[in-house]
């Protein structure tokens, strides 16, 4: 018999609709990993703490180390400590810790999961959680689908009650290549529909990248310059300092193509190049995405190596202090041919894109830490002062500054008083940071709160992910039949000499920016 | 490179002076501490770039205060606030004037942020003509946002059309009842009202309305029998009854209750007709002497045997909160529930975030509970 829904809460009415957590248990599987210790355990206490979770949550922790539930409180509330936002505070601590248990297991035994079902059926009597319940598989990738297989069997892949809901969020990476993503896809969907699945990618919970939309869409200033027509090239940069630290064994496997451009830097592509959505719900903006990826031009072969430079950093400097280089990282071969440094240039063959340049790149080792897309206009068709007058004039370029200090910039031209006509570029900043009195939330806060309020919007769908894989697949296999080269580069600089060549062009005042 | 943000200002003061002499010293101050730049892809010295924030202030003790408190917004809110003061002597007409610009460094270390602050000190009859003053210094294409930092200025009604928001704080009035209820009776041609002691409530709000979140304890909403506010009572003055009432109009509006009967005495009383019969509503003052009048200490709510509490914890600035709900289960839990200072709810309130749909109908309930 279906039960009539009830009436909606009078007492939320009139004020703006926030975005609460309904009653929920969150099973995190690797739940003493690195992840759960330095985001998620972080990222849902501050939800606790901005009273976004309602006394009828629960957090249960799986995983096969032998801990009791006050074991695993304390050592979550050790590391809530070290990697919250936000100070602890005890009594919300203990608050929050009281919803917080561990059940120790393994996902291929049925008992284990019985055992989690039975836990779980226990919060719903005790806590309330009113068998919503959100899968976290913070976990090595070979893992994802073993565990959704799992989940499957021990009945698990439903809701705890007729009209409650059960959801996964799934780590990044997903898959490493087409054929591999597509496995896991098949595998995960063989036991969950797509509306229940929620691939991360940590950068779209980011208050600037989610500010790419608001910026084009809510703006009529932008949008009829945003193309071709007027846009010399758009370069997306993902820089870091730090080398691969204690993720070698990880890096040797995946690399700087699968680790960023798969997943995050096309992502922030897509948001750029995309066209506007009918509405701004999950769908669809996920549509206009996946169109976006659908149109970039495959490489041919024979472009590979004209249209994109990999390179691995040596020995440098960062910081004032020496780095070693790769291959002399911990679990990292010596005769190692990864790749740490990835640079592209890409088409959108649409009617916005066409003859527009995307270049990509990224690095570890580089010499700053920074996340920007930069679109760079074209010139004036004529500019009529004369040529004295606008010597030292840059082309209009405008900024998304995505980490640190986020924000955005606009460069123009503007008149230097006095009495000549001089003219010279000068840069408007919005920065989040002096413009708004809250403090952004971190991503993980913004996107687990978002698959418990069911909102798809920053999350990955089955598509997306494919057509990115077949992008990246496309360079790699590129690069293996070419040959291509590895440029080392001197950590501390901006990767292989290479890359220059790839973006510079003095007809088209092309060049890699320095951020 | 200095660890500590920089910091320049510059003033200028001046008596019988005029709008456009201002104007002037605004620039001319703004150029001596922020002077644009002559290097290649300089950065543009930014100005006021939010709105004009207009303080109409019903003395010089309110202005006073409400200079201390604008000072908060210059980290956040580069704008330009104008300080209106009514001299109350009957003297000639005249305008004096204070003005203040203030830039710090950005938080990336680079170019400035800055904020304008001028000061208005109003004599004889020239207060019969505050638009025509104003209007002259609001920075134009921005936002205009007027507070009243305490009671309602004499010629009030002047700026009321210059404005988009009006800000006021029932928490300030001297008599919250007469105040509550004159904004109740004229919200329809006052511009958008933002009440800062509604908005400090927010937090107990949402507490109240979470009980009734999870589905299977929603009947209980429509089931309401009893509900009490403890909340505290400046001894000398009588005054803090402003958050408990906007609590008790909030309640009553949402859920239909009509009021029946109320009693205003040391405690005051309510009661309703509701969709399953009476309700007893009570606001009982306790003086607690380091702590602000009308700052609510605990509410419970009484429905059809269930009971629901939250306990406020000064010493923690947390809500302990609990649900008793007979054959479906007991659960509590420990929330943050910080008293919001006057800058941080003055912050908010020129971020000009979406209109506030709730509190209309609050504020006309306000006004029927004290009618």
């Amino acid at each position: 018999m279906n039960m009539a829904p009830p009436e909606p809460n009078r007492l939320r009415e009139g004020d703006r609709p926030e975005r609460i957590s309904p009653p929920c248990a969150v099973v995190i599987f690797g739940a003493t990993g690195d992840l759960a210790h330095r985001k998620l355990l972080p990222a849902l206490y501050n939800l606790a703490i901005e009273r976004l979770l309602p006394a009828e949550f629960a957090v249960v922790g799986f995983g096969r180390r032998a801990l009791t539930d006050e074991d695993y409180r304390a050592q979550m509330k050790e590391s809530v400590t070290k990697f919250s936002r936000t100070k602890v505070r005890d009594e919300v601590w203990a608050s929050f810790a009281d919803g917080l248990s561990f059940v120790r297991g393994e996902p291929s035994d049925p008992a284990s999961m019985a055992s989690l079902k039975a836990r779980l059926e226990q919060l719903d009597q005790a806590r309330g959680t009113a068998g919503n319940r959100l899968y976290y598989l913070a976990t090595p990738p070979s893992l994802f689908a073993p565990i959704i297989e799992a989940l499957g069997a021990g009945g698990l892949d439903e809701g705890g009650r007729p009209e409650s809901w059960a959801r996964v969020i799934i780590e990044k990476p997903f898959g490493h290549d087409l054929a591999s993503a597509r496995e896991l896809n098949r595998r995960v969907r063989a036991v969950f529909s797509e509306d229940q699945i929620y691939r991360i990618d940590h950068y779209l919970g980011k208050e600037t990248v989610q500010n790419i939309l608001a910026f084009r869409f809510a703006n009529r200033l932008f949008e009829p310059v945003w193309s071709e027509q007027h846009i010399n090239h758009v370069q997306i940069t993902v820089a870091e300092t730090l080398g691969v630290e204690d993720r070698g064994e990880y890096y040797e496997e995946s690399g700087a193509t699968r680790d960023m451009v798969q997943n995050h830097m096309l992502q922030l592509l897509s948001l750029v190049a995309m066209e506007p959505p009918v509405t701004f719900e999950a769908e669809p903006i996920r549509d206009e995405k996946i169109k976006v990826l659908r149109a970039i031009r495959p490489y041919r072969p024979e472009e590979v190596l004209q249209s994109t430079v990999r390179g691995q950093y040596a020995n440098g400097f960062i910081g004032g202090r020496e780095v070693g280089a790769y291959r002399s990282e911990p679990e990292v071969s010596s005769i190692s041919t990864m790749e740490t440094f990835v640079a592209m240039r890409l088409f959108i063959d649409n009617w916005r894109w066409a003859r527009t340049p995307f270049f990509l790149r990224h690095g570890k080792r580089l010499p700053k830490r920074v996340t920007e897309i930069a679109i760079q206009f074209k010139r004036p068709p004529h500019l009529a002062f004369a040529s004295a007058d606008v010597e030292r004039l840059e082309p209009n370029i405008m900024v998304f500054r995505i980490q640190p200090d986020e924000g955005i910039s606009i460069r123009f031209g503007a008149k230097v008083p006095g009495p000549a006509m001089q003219i010279q570029s000068v840069s408007m900043d919005f920065l989040y940071g002096s413009s708004f009195l809250v403090q952004s939330p971190e991503a993980y806060e913004r996107l687990i709160l978002d698959s418990l309020v069911g909102d798809h919007t920053l999350f990955n769908r089955d598509d997306s992910v494919e057509q990115s894989w077949r992008i990246v697949d496309a360079i790699r296999s590129g690069w293996e039949t070419a040959g291509a080269p590895l440029q080392m580069y001197e950590s501390g600089t901006w990767g292989p000499e290479s890359a220059n060549a790839l973006i510079e062009d003095p007809d088209s005042e092309r060049r890699w920016r320095r951020p | 490179m200095t660890s500590q943000r920089g910091v320049a200002s510059a003033d200028w003061r001046a008596s019988g002076t005029d709008t456009d002499a201002i104007e002037g010293e605004l620039r001319r101050l703004m150029e001596a501490v922020n002077p644009p730049q002559r290097a290649v892809d300089a950065r543009v010295p930014p100005r006021a770039s939010v709105l004009t924030l207009l303080v109409h202030a019903a003395s010089a003790e309110s202005a006073d205060r409400a200079r201390e408190l604008v000072g908060a917004l210059k980290d956040h809110h580069p704008s330009r606030t104008v300080v209106i003061q009514q001299s109350h002597d009957p003297g000639a007409p005249g305008l004096d004037a204070d003005v203040n610009v203030h830039c710090h460094v950005r938080p990336a270390g680079e170019g400035l942020i800055c904020f304008e602050e001028v000061s208005l000190r109003v004599h004889g009859s020239t207060a019969r003509h505050l638009a025509q003053l104003v209007s002259g210094l609001i920075v134009s294409d921005l936002p205009v946002v007027l507070w009243w930092p305490s009671d309602q200025p004499a010629h009030a009604e002047a700026l009321l059309e210059t404005c988009d928001r009006l800000i006021v704080d029932s928490a300030a009035f001297s008599k919250p009842e007469a105040e509550l209820a004159f904004i109740a009776q004229n919200a329809g041609r006052l511009p958008e009202i933002y009440d800062l002691n509604w908005r400090r409530l927010a937090g107990w709000r949402h507490l109240i309305a979470q009980f009734f979140d999870p589905p299977d304890v929603r009947s209980f909403q429509s089931r309401i029998e009893q509900v009490e506010i403890e909340y505290v009572r400046d001894a000398r003055t009588e005054r803090g009854t402003a958050e408990p009432l906007l609590l008790a109009a909030w309640l009553s509006a949402r859920e239909g209750w009509r009021l029946v009967d109320r009693t205003l005495g040391s405690d005051l009383k309510f009661e309703f007709a509701g969709p399953a019969g009476a309700i007893q509503v009570v606001l009982k003052g306790k003086t607690q002497q380091h702590l602000e009048a009308g700052t609510p200490l605990r509410l419970e709510i009484a429905a059809a045997g269930a009971h629901f509490r939250i306990v406020w914890s000064e010493t923690v600035a947390c809500a302990a909160t609990q649900s008793e709900v007979p054959g479906v289960r007991e659960i509590g839990h420990v929330t943050p529930l910080e008293r919001p200072s006057a800058a941080e709810l003055l912050g908010r309130a020129v971020e000009l975030g979406p209109r506030d749909q709730g509190y209309p109908s609050v504020l006309r309930q306000t006004a029927a509970l004290l009618a």
